[in-house]
Formats: structure tokens, sequence, C-alpha cells
């Protein structure tokens, strides 16, 4: 009765991990094949700024932008790219949030850590996981993603251009500003200004050019910058090319007080393709 | 630890292992069972097992007092002193402050100002669930309809038995300890069906429960931000997130249990079939019903005697299971709307109809109970009466507001829900209807099934939500 029991739980158990393993080898035979396919080029990376406000096909680039992204895991994301895919160029977008103290709880707190595990898990060692959260429970929100088929092969830590809608109502700049500057965090992430140096240095090793592009602003979000937040993020600015493009914006073409709608990231594309041209 | 974690997916293999390895010898088995759920409880918060342990011990001395005391004032003074021992334990740890608080209320709307005194001590997880077992254990020994048990560790096994403890079922001494004084065969078929049920358990929480979890908090956190449409959408999802959340847990309960040849008593029998609320209330937390049931309504007079007795049996009866559930106004009052609700069928005398199981010509009836249900759940879910008014202004008044984003995914999940507990209506469980027709016949299909379902659960296992009666 046991035996027989346990032979068929066994078989049930055996036929799922055989499925589950035929699924993580079709992901990786896709995988293979998307490094094959996006070989050179421009990619575009950062958080939202870049996932909403480039669009990849005006510049002709690959935009790789993720939501809530921080420089830690664009600087491991970055590693990959330049051993895999060997972009002749970087685009980075920055905003000032992108230094700010919240980032480094992005890997902890109970909003983000799932999904950050999600995206990156591979791309950080063990021990960094279990300095953050838990290591067992962030490899599980991993390999959970791991487990329906990836047609197009793009990793997870890959994000897209996500283009925001055009609409009147311009989001509460109070939520976001309390959500970007957190008082309850530190005011500056020191990890974000490490993991910017660790940028530029993959970059130089592998002779691959960065730009940076300062993220445009409304004045009302910009004036509510914490100021040591803000020196940081001029700190970072000196440290490679930078592109600002501001200046052919107007207010009814942003989403909320950082981000750009769909009409803006068509204005700003365009105008960033010509100061590409002109690099 | 939860049922649906990763130390419980490691600690269920060693018991399993350990427990049919012991199986010559009854005492070794109930010993494992008794420290492995005192282990499986201790993983909150060990410091909470004095309160089982010491419930144990007072009512397995009483039990046997009571047995051997021959004067019916000593009988009735044990079972007194069983009654304010668990009661007392309910009443410091879940209902003092709500008291207190009252209390310091009722003193200022008359004149008097207090400073009460508050204790900010945790709820102990279970705490409603083995009080009641042990209680019942006491008052059955006293109406001479159980003997009380001379071995303590079969007694300690049956309070703490782990895969109900937390969250009920709330099993009868009547049922349970037997079962675990007896010998106990690995029963094949018993097992398979343990593990299908649990299965289906899972299902309900991982993928359905733990999913919906999000977008209801949302609607009930701000009202008044949402449409009305979307506040509907929220209050129906939380009728569907509190029954599979419950009725999960139940479902991975009863099922792991069988794993140990030990069955646990039904306690929902697709409750959302239900064609009124008294069928409603025969097939809702059956363990908890029949509990107040047996021990305080059938003793009040029961559905027996003068109209007015009927109505203050029922609204007894329902008031209290609503406090059962946690010290605030909201759930008396959700008790109270059952009461209102139930009182018309009673002195109509069509409390007992429906006995039959319900078929696709009872739809329209189906559908208003689940309505009506699902009305007196919003009061069950807020924080406060205000809280609940303001959800239902916002039902009424916001015709502009933000949508709620219901993933076609969670929709197909719930169809899929609805789907097997339709199928399996007729029987104890859902997935039971795979061991006949097409079913049993085809191991592909069956088979199937369990994988597209094991599938499911390990895609969305990990949100590790609490299960909602933990905090009762």
């Amino acid at each position: 009765m046991m035996r027989q029991f346990l032979t068929r739980f066994s078989l049930i158990v055996l036929l799922l991990a055989t499925g589950i393993a035929t699924v993580l080898g079709f992901n990786y035979w896709r995988t293979q094949s998307f490094i094959a396919q996006h070989q050179g080029g421009i990619i575009v990376l950062g958080d939202s700024h870049a996932a909403t406000n480039i669009n990849p096909n005006v510049i002709g680039a690959s935009n790789y932008g993720h939501t809530a992204e921080p420089l830690l895991a664009t600087a491991q994301k970055l590693e990959w790219i330049t051993t895999n895919l060997q972009p002749d160029t970087v685009l980075l977008v920055l905003s000032p949030n992108n230094f700010a103290g919240y980032n480094d709880h992005k890997f902890s707190e109970e909003q983000w850590a799932p999904e950050m595990a999600k995206r990156y898990f591979a791309l950080f060692p063990w021990e960094f996981w279990g300095h953050y959260s838990d290591a067992p429970t962030a490899l599980g929100h991993h390999f959970r993603k791991q487990l329906l088929p990836n047609v197009s092969g793009k990793p997870a830590f890959l994000g897209k251009y996500a283009p925001k809608p055009v609409k009147e109502e311009k989001g509460d700049l109070e939520l976001v500003i309390a959500r970007h500057f957190n008082p309850q965090f530190e005011t500056v992430s020191e990890a974000s200004m490490k993991a910017l140096k660790e940028i530029v240095t993959t970059c130089k090793q592998n002779g691959t050019t960065l730009l940076i592009l300062k993220a445009p602003l409304l004045p009302k979000y910009a004036q509510r910058v914490p100021n040591e937040v803000q020196q940081t993020f001029n700190q970072a600015l000196s440290m490679t090319q930078v592109i600002e493009l501001s200046s052919s914006l107007s207010p009814a073409h942003f989403f909320n007080g950082d981000h750009l709608n769909k009409d803006g990231a068509e204005i700003y594309s365009s105008a960033l393709k010509k100061a590409l041209a002109q690099k | 630890m939860l049922f649906n974690s990763l130390s419980f997916a490691i600690f269920l293999p060693i018991v399993f292992a350990i427990y049919w390895g012991l199986k010559k010898n009854l005492r070794g088995q109930n010993i494992l069972l008794l420290l492995s759920s005192y282990l499986f409880y201790g993983w909150w918060d060990a410091r909470f097992l004095t309160l089982i342990i010491a419930s144990t011990v007072v009512d397995f001395a009483l039990g046997r007092s009571l047995a051997s005391a021959r004067s019916t004032s000593k009988r009735k003074w044990l079972l007194t002193a069983s009654m304010l021992f668990n009661l007392g334990l309910l009443g410091v740890f879940k209902y003092y402050n709500f008291f207190i608080e009252n209390f310091a209320l009722l003193a200022q709307s008359i004149g008097f100002h207090t400073s009460p005194t508050l204790l900010s001590i945790a709820l102990p997880v279970g705490i409603s669930f083995y009080t009641f077992q042990t209680m019942s254990y006491t008052i059955d020994i006293y109406r001479k309809q159980l003997e009380p048990t001379r071995d303590f560790i079969a007694f300690a096994a049956f309070v703490g038995y782990f895969p109900q403890l937390v969250a009920g079922p709330i099993e009868r001494a009547s049922n349970l300890l037997p079962q675990i004084t007896k010998p106990r065969n690995f029963d094949y078929q018993k097992a398979v069906d343990g593990l299908r049920q649990a299965l289906w358990g899972f299902f309900k929480k991982v993928v359905i429960a733990d999913a919906v979890a999000p977008l209801v908090d949302q609607t009930f956190a701000d009202p008044n931000i949402y449409s009305s449409g979307a506040l509907v959408a929220g209050a129906f999802l939380f009728s569907i997130q509190i029954y599979c959340d419950f009725s999960g847990y139940s479902d991975i309960a009863i099922g792991i249990s069988k794993l140990f040849g030990i069955d646990l008593m039904q306690n929902f029998r697709t409750p959302y079939f239900s064609r009124d609320i008294a069928e409603f209330w025969r097939r809702w937390h059956i363990s908890l019903s029949t509990w107040f049931r047996d021990y305080l309504y059938i003793p009040l007079g029961g559905s027996r005697g003068s109209t007015a007795l009927k109505v203050r049996n029922t609204f007894a009866i329902f008031l209290v299971s609503g406090f059962w559930h946690g010290a605030n106004w909201t759930f008396i009052i959700w008790g109270l709307i059952n009461a209102l609700l139930f009182l018309p069928l009673l002195l109509a005398k069509r409390n007992r109809s429906n006995l039959d199981h319900p078929g696709l010509k009872d739809l329209h009836r189906i559908a208003l109970t689940f309505i009506i249900t699902t009305i007196a759940w919003i009061f069950f879910r807020a924080d406060s009466f205000g809280h609940a008014i303001d959800y239902f202004d916002g039902i009424r008044l916001n015709t502009t507001g933000d949508a709620l984003n219901i993933k076609a995914t969670l929709l197909a999940y719930i169809a899929l829900l609805i789907l097997g507990d339709w199928l399996g209506r007729k029987h104890n469980f859902a997935l039971n209807f795979l061991g006949e027709g097409v079913f049993a016949r085809y191991t592909f299909l069956r088979f199937g099934t369990y994988l597209l379902l094991a599938f499911l659960v390990l895609l969305y296992l990990g949100g590790q939500q609490n299960f909602i009666y933990f905090q009762f």
C-alpha cells in the first residue's frame, strides 16, 4: 500500500519536474537566440525614466529600462549586457531620485523585494540576497518567474519601452515625493553612487561609450528634491558625458512631475536622435 | 509554520516518514504527533505554547475529576472551572481591550472620565479554536456523552494536533480522540484522497485567495477613490477571498490529516451554492456552527418553545458567533445581519428546506444568496462600522473613480474554482470527483488535473500571505 502510494506520488513529482525542466531548457535556448539576434548598437538603461521617456524605435536603439530599477541592479545588468550583447553605446537615463536612500531598501522592503528577486536574482551572488532579504525566498521568486515559457528569450531583468498615457490628471506630487525621498530612510544612497562608478568602469573596460541622459523634470518636482540628493546627483553628472534636452518640452508633455507622457516621449526621443547624430 | 511555506514542505515529509516508520508503536506515533504539533505551533511564537500546555493540563485534570465526581454540585463546579479557565484565556488575550475600551467610552458618555489600561499583547494564533475544542471535551464528559481518557499524551495530541490546531476544523473529542487512541494503519485510498483535498486547498489559497487579497485591500483601504463598479467587484472578491482562504486551510488540514490516517470533520460544503441563508450556515464553517448549535443553541431551547424564545436563541447564536471572530463591533453587526436574514426562514419553518444538492435550476436563488452574503461580508471585512458605511456610500455614490485592475488569468482561475466546486458539490471535497467517471477510467485525465493544479500552486507560491482565520 505504502509502496504503491509512494510510487505514484513520485511519478507525479517526476512528471512535474520533467515539465519544469523542459520549460527551463526552452527558456535557455530562447535566451541564447535572443543574445545572438541583439548584438551591438545602442542600449538605453535606467529606471522608469528610461522605460517611459525614450521610444527606442525613434533613435534606433533597444530600451531595456525597468521601472523602479536601482542603480545597483543596473550595474550588474550592464555587466551581463557588455559580456553578451556587446553594445557600442549605452545611454543611461538618470534622475535625482536614483540617488535617494529609498533605493537601498528595494531589495528588502515588502513592496519591491519580490519583484527585485524575480528580475535580478541571477545577476547577484547568493550572499547578496542573504544580506538584503531571505535568500531562499528570493530564489523562490526567481524560480517561479522561470516556470512560464519565455518565447521572446529576453531575460526578465531587461525591461522595455512602456509609454505613459496622455491624461489631464498629473498625479499626486506629494505621494511621489514621499515615495522617492522617503524621510524614514537615509537621504542619500551611497550604494547607488558606488554602482554608478562601477557602470563607468565597466563601459571603459569594454570600450563602450557611456552617455548619461538627464531625465526632464517639471519645476514643481525639481524644487522638492532634497539638497543632499541634488548635490550627489550633480556629482554623478560630472562623471561622464551628459545630454540634457529639457528645453524641447512643455508641461503638457508630462505624465507627472518626473515622467513624460507618450507625446512627450516622441518629442524627447526625436530631440535625442538629433543630439546623438551631433555626437 | 504556514502550510504554504518551505519550512512546512520540509517538516511534513519528515514527520510522515517517521510516523509510518513507527506504525506498530501507537504511543511512539502519538508522542511524535505531539512533539511535531508543538514544533509546528512554536514556529510562530514558542511562548504561546505555554497556553496550549496549560489548557491541556487543566482540561485533562478536570475531565478526570468530572468523571469521578459523584455529586451534581461538584460536577457543576468542575465544569464551571473549565469554562472559566478557557473563556478566561480568551477574555484576557482576545477580548480584554475591547471590553475595557467600550467600558471607558460608556463611562465617558455618562460623564465619567477614565484612563483605561490596555494590554499590548499579541493574540495567540488559533486560541479561539483550541479553547473551543477543549471546552467541548469537558462539556461532553459533564453530559456523560464521553468517557475521559487516561492517556495524557493522546489527550495532548488531540488538543495540539497540528493539521487543525490554528484554524480548525474545531474537532470534537468524540470524533478525534478515539482515532488517536486506536492503532492506525496506512490506508492507500485515504492518503490519495488526502493529497487531492490538500491540493485543492492549496489551489484555493495560493492561486486565488493570495492573488485576490491585494485587490480587496486596495478597495477597502480607500473606498473614496474607487468607482462604484470597482467597489462592488472588491466586495465580491472579498467573498471569494475569505472562502478560498478559510476553506483552503480546512481542505489542507483535512487532507494532511488523512495522510496520518486520521479523519477530521468536514468544515465546508460548497457554501456559495446555497439557496438561502439557512442552507449557507449548514455549509459554512460547519465545525463552528455545529459547536454553537450543540453547546449553546440547543441548551437554550433551540427552535422549540415560543416565538420570543426562538428569536432570542437565534440572536444569541449569531451574535456570539460574530463575536467569536473578533473583538470588534463589525463582527457583531455581521452576526446581527445574519440573524436577521435567518430569522424569517426559521419562523416560516423553512430553515430546513434545501437539504438536497443544488442544481442548475437553482441558479437564481444561489446568485441571490451569494449577493446577500457578500453584503454582510462588507461589515466583516471593514475596520469599523463607519468604514463599512463609507464603503456602501462609495458603491452608491461614486459614479467616477479608479477602476480595479483584475487580470484575465485571475478570472480564469475563479472560473476553474467554480467548475471544480460545482463538479464536486455532491462529495466531501471538490477533487473527490476525480475518483469516478471518466477521471477514474483515464489516468492521464486524472494526472493531468493534478499536474495542472500543482503547477499553478508552484507558480504562485511565495506570496506567503497569512491565513485570515489565524487572527481569530
